[in-house]
């Protein structure tokens, strides 16, 4: 059975008569990199801070790490949503303040700090003020100053807003390294492309409701479309041959999306009509997690 | 506890190594001491020296004669006379002269002046004259002005000057001419002036006051009265200041948005108990600062002994309830606002309570165990104050009710603490609107 990093059971939360988050139970096994989405508004922010035992639930039961929060706080980097620093310190005394208050002495931290600069691409800023920095730049400063005190467990709350997608791609990269390491990452996000590619796992809320908890993979299986679309290689013709295990065939353009049966062997039918008809392409579409997101928010909102 | 001592480290760093700290609460206290006494060793022998004629039309010349001898060169400007005193009484003396002095005294013994008398006729001719400088000053007595019925009318000497006559001549003249009248008036009614003078001079008082144990002290007035007042502002003033750079910090993090990352490494009660400690230590600076200055003076008229070892401790222990106070309240309502406006708004009523010793300090300091005392000794947060100007007053407090306000204003202090910290874990992530008293009751009783 794998260990978790993080448990949550019948939390509830509430915000006077705002129910922030209602019932919710969670397990994030060790060693997962999970992508937590939910619209504006659905407790995610509120799950994240109860994790980090910032505020605490109304009810329920959260253990981290195996112990409460409040003890594994040195265990736990935390990139928290609202970004802030200290607007006059210099970048290399808000590290080693940070630092420090996690426990790092101070000749491990200055050594660390060097390093991670340097891995993400800020040279020379140690001796200027936090405020002399891009937004960018302010933002991959608070990025190290979550994981400058290698935690097991790693808290990002929307760590990729802001950034222009080279530094985008570069905190993905990063993030990728660390869970490689063995390190947990929950981090949530609104741009589910970047969840698709980094995370294993996919937890989703509204309203303060759990909505979907599963692998990857799993999601993609349960929410296959099942669509072939494919492309004909002389446009002008208008219409496409009756397979069996097709139940229907929508036109966009020059693409027709085959809305498959649920029993049909796709494998043999994709052979079918490779066979029968001329084409310039043939793709299974995947379920993305836009697709997924929208089904599932969409349908409980309406 | 080292996460308590790194916050406290880094606000009393960030606090204490800046300019703006350096500048104020040390560069700005020695400067105004160093202009005081460049002041006072250079400016003033610069006082323009009276010089030229001055013209006296009195009845039948009876100004004349007192006014000279007033204004005489020979005249001297020396200390008085403090030989035989002790030290306490020295300085009595010393601040009376002091006190007396009409700022920017011209020196007597510079004047090179003339002093004659002219008939009333030629008034506008004089006038005239000291317009084009050929007179420096005229003293016109009327004819009531030796007339001893008629005294409660005014304007009996007149004074005319240049328009370009400094403050310092004219307070002279009237100075001069007020007592000239007084010795001309003496001399009209057929006494020695001189006489009188000694018979009226005020005959110096010493009051000893008998202290348990069977000591006797000497009373030194003024600076007994002066030493309370002194040692409350003192201590008022301190706690304040790092009250406010308590506030103003905790306001910033809010505003910076950093609270977060720093309730991500510490717990809020971790943080304020360190924010609580690092402006403890700002505070013993400043009070370093501020008390050499006080003490200075003290040694400087030989009268340290008016304070003793066992009322530094009391101060001391006063110090730090005063400063647990005023830190509690100032971090309940920095973490409750965002923003400094709405702190002013909060800080309204407890400026008010906290300024109560203010108004009050010469009726506590008159009355050390007077109604007054004893009421607002028991109101937190005046405690603390109150009981400065009690112990450091003439009369002696009850030694058992010193220890019992020890124990409650402790007991006061980390009630506040308490129930700030409660205020402070909830306010500390709350944004926009300041709650209202309401809305904070309610987070001091959620758990």
């Amino acid at each position: 059975m794998t260990e978790n990093a993080v448990t949550i059971q019948n939390v509830n939360k509430s915000y006077g008569s705002v129910q922030a988050v209602r019932d919710l139970d969670l397990q994030v096994p060790r060693g997962s990199l999970v992508g937590f989405l939910g619209p504006n508004g659905a407790g995610k922010s509120t799950t994240i801070r109860m994790i980090m035992s910032i505020i605490y639930p109304d009810h329920g039961r959260i253990e981290v790490l195996n112990a409460t929060a409040l003890q594994a706080k040195d265990r736990i980097g935390y990139l928290p949503e609202e970004r802030g620093l200290y607007r006059k310190m210099r970048i290399n005394q808000f590290l080693r303040y940070v630092a420090r208050l996690k426990g790092l002495r101070k000749h491990d931290a200055d050594e660390r700090i060097q390093l991670w600069l340097e891995r993400l691409e800020l040279p020379d800023v140690l001796n200027r003020r936090c405020e002399e920095l891009s937004k960018g730049q302010q933002q991959k400063l608070q990025f190290i100053a979550a994981v400058l005190h290698e935690p097991e467990l790693i808290i990002l709350d929307e760590p990729f807003s802001g950034l222009d997608p080279v530094n985008a791609a570069l905190l993905g990269t990063t993030i990728r390294e660390l869970n490689e390491q063995g390190r947990t990452i929950i981090f949530s996000t609104h741009v589910l492309h970047q969840a698709e590619q980094l995370c294993d796992r996919v937890f989703l809320i509204n309203k303060g409701i759990k909505l979907l908890d599963d692998p990857l993979e799993v999601i993609h299986e349960r929410y296959n479309p099942k669509v072939l679309t494919i492309e004909l290689m002389d446009p002008r013709q208008q219409e496409i041959p009756d397979f069996t295990g097709i139940r229907d065939i929508s036109r966009d353009d020059e693409r027709f999306d085959l809305h498959l049966e649920n029993e049909v062997d796709i494998q043999s039918l994709m052979s079918t009509i490779t066979s029968s008809i001329s084409l310039r392409s043939i793709e299974l579409r995947r379920p993305t997690l836009d697709d997924i997101f929208v089904d599932l928010v969409g349908g409980k909102n309406s | 506890m080292h996460k308590t001592w790194t916050v406290a480290w880094r606000e009393f760093r960030h606090t204490v190594f800046t300019k703006a700290f350096v500048l104020g609460v040390v560069v700005a206290p020695l400067c105004f001491g160093a202009i005081v006494i460049l002041a006072s060793i250079f400016l003033q022998p610069e006082a323009k020296p009276l010089v030229g004629t001055i013209v006296v039309i009195s009845p039948d010349d009876s100004l004349m004669g007192p006014l000279t001898k007033s204004l005489r060169p020979e005249q001297s400007t020396a200390l008085p006379d403090i030989e035989g005193l002790d030290a306490g009484e020295a300085a009595d003396v010393l601040l009376d002269e002091v006190s007396a002095s009409p700022a920017g005294k011209v020196s007597v013994t510079e004047m090179d002046i003339k002093i004659v008398s002219m008939d009333e006729s030629r008034i506008d001719e004089i006038k005239d004259g000291i317009r084009d400088g050929l007179y420096t000053a005229l003293v016109v007595a009327d004819e009531e002005a030796l007339d001893l019925e008629g005294q409660r009318n005014q304007n009996r000497v007149r004074i005319y000057v240049s328009p370009d006559s400094p403050p310092s001549h004219t307070e002279l003249l009237e100075d001069s001419s007020r007592n000239a009248l007084i010795e001309a008036r003496i001399s009209g009614q057929g006494l020695d002036p001189v006489l009188v003078q000694k018979l009226t001079a005020k005959p110096r008082t010493t009051t000893v006051r008998l202290i348990e144990g069977g000591d006797e002290k000497t009373e030194i007035g003024d600076l007994r009265r002066f030493l309370p007042m002194a040692f409350m502002m003192l201590v008022w003033l301190t706690t304040f200041i790092s009250g406010n750079y308590l506030l103003t910090s905790t306001i910033e993090e809010k505003s910076n948005r950093v609270m977060e990352v720093l309730l991500s490494a510490v717990s809020p009660m971790e943080l304020m108990t360190g924010k609580i400690l690092g402006y403890a230590m700002v505070t013993v600076i400043m009070v370093a600062m501020f008390s050499t200055v006080l003490v200075a003076f003290l040694v400087l008229v030989s009268v340290l002994d008016l304070i003793t070892p066992l009322q530094i401790v009391l101060l001391m222990i006063y110090l730090v309830i005063a400063y647990l106070m005023i830190a509690a309240i100032m971090a309940g309502i920095g973490s409750a606002v965002s923003d400094m406006r709405d702190a002013q708004t909060l800080l309204g009523p407890v400026s008010f309570a906290v300024m109560i010793p203010l108004f009050l300090m010469t009726i506590i300091a008159e009355e050390p165990n007077g109604t007054v005392a004893l009421v607002t000794t028991y109101i937190p947060p005046l405690t603390p104050f109150v009981m400065i100007l009690r112990i450091l007053a003439t009369e002696p407090v009850n030694s058992i009710e010193i220890l019992f306000s020890i124990v409650w204003g402790f007991a006061s202090a980390f009630f506040m603490i308490w129930i700030a910290s409660r205020i402070f874990r909830i306010g500390v992530l709350m944004q926009g609107k300041p709650p209202n008293p309401i809305e904070m009751l309610r987070w001091i009783r959620y758990h």
